[in-house]
C-alpha cells in the first residue's frame, strides 16, 4: 500500500464505521492552495463511541498505533499517531475537544469526493484552514496560508476569518500574510 | 488537478520525495543494504518532525 492508498483506506474505514471526522492540516490546505508533499495526514475525530485501539487494529497489519498520546499545547487537543509502516506515512488522529474554534470548524465541515475512496470525505473549509494554521504559525503553515490566499483568497469568507483571528490574537499576522499574498 | 485528486496529492508527493531521499542515501552510502537505507530515511524524517513539533506537543500520561 502506498501513502495515498493508506490514507484512502483510513478514510474508508472511518466512513464505513460511521465515525464523525474531519480532514484538516496539509491535506486541506493542499485542496485550496498549492499541493505540497506531506508525510502525515491530520484527522480530527469525534471520540463519541470511537475506540482508537480497535480502529487501528481493524486497519490491518501495515498499520501501527503509537500508544504514546500527545497533547497539543494551543488547544489542549489529544493526539494519537497511526504509522503506516511500509511507506513511513503517518495519520494523526486528533480528539475533537472543547476548543470553540474546533467545534465551529467541525460544524462547518464540507463533503468532497476523494480519488481512490469508495465514498466522499469530510474536509475542513478554506477559512478554517487559514484560522488554524495561523495559530500554529510554523514556517510551513505560513507558506501554506500565503499560497492558499493567493489561489483562493477571493472566495474566502473574510468576516468569519477575522472574527476568529481577533479571538486568537492572530489578526496582525494574517494582515502580513495577506499582503505577502498580494491580497 | 481536480479537487478529488488534490486531497491525496500530498501523500503521493511524499512517496516520491521519500524515493528520491532513499536514492540520495544510497548514492552517499553505496555499501549500505536496503534496511540501513530505510532506517536512515526514517531517522531524517523523525528529526525534521521533532523540530517542527517542538513546543507544540507534550506527552500525556495515560493514567
Amino acid at each position: 500500500m502506498t501513502s495515498d492508498q493508506a490514507l484512502a483506506h483510513v478514510i474508508d474505514r472511518l466512513e464505513r464505521g460511521g465515525v464523525g471526522y474531519l480532514l484538516v492540516g496539509a491535506l486541506s490546505s493542499n485542496l485550496y492552495g498549492v499541493p505540497r508533499a506531506t508525510d502525515d495526514a491530520d484527522v480530527e475525530v469525534s471520540f463519541d463511541g470511537f475506540d482508537v485501539v480497535s480502529f487501528a487494529t481493524g486497519l490491518g497489519e501495515e498499520f501501527r498505533l503509537d500508544r504514546q498520546m500527545m497533547i497539543e499545547g494551543f488547544t489542549g487537543t489529544v493526539r494519537y499517531v497511526l504509522h503506516h509502516e511500509p511507506s513511513g506515512f503517518t495519520i494523526e488522529l486528533f480528539r475533537l475537544g472543547t476548543d470553540p474554534h474546533h467545534e465551529e470548524r467541525f460544524s462547518r465541515r464540507r463533503r468532497l469526493r476523494v480519488a481512490e475512496c469508495r465514498s466522499e470525505a469530510w474536509v475542513s473549509t478554506a477559512e478554517d484552514v487559514v484560522i488554524q494554521k495561523l495559530r500554529w504559525a510554523r514556517r510551513k503553515d505560513l507558506d501554506d496560508i500565503v499560497n492558499l490566499i493567493a489561489v483562493s483568497g477571493d472566495g474566502l469568507d473574510w468576516k468569519y476569518v477575522d472574527r476568529w483571528t481577533n479571538v486568537h490574537g492572530t489578526s496582525g499576522l494574517l494582515a502580513d500574510l495577506r499582503a505577502e499574498a498580494g491580497h | 488537478m481536480p479537487p478529488e485528486e488534490k486531497l491525496l496529492a500530498g501523500a503521493r508527493l511524499f512517496d516520491r520525495v521519500r524515493l528520491r531521499m532513499m536514492e540520495g542515501i544510497r548514492a552517499l552510502h553505496p555499501t549500505w543494504n536496503d534496511h540501513q537505507i530505510v532506517v536512515e530515511c526514517r531517522r531524517r524524517l523523525a528529526v525534521v518532525r521533532a523540530r517542527e513539533e517542538r513546543g507544540i506537543y507534550t506527552p500525556v500520561d495515560p493514567s
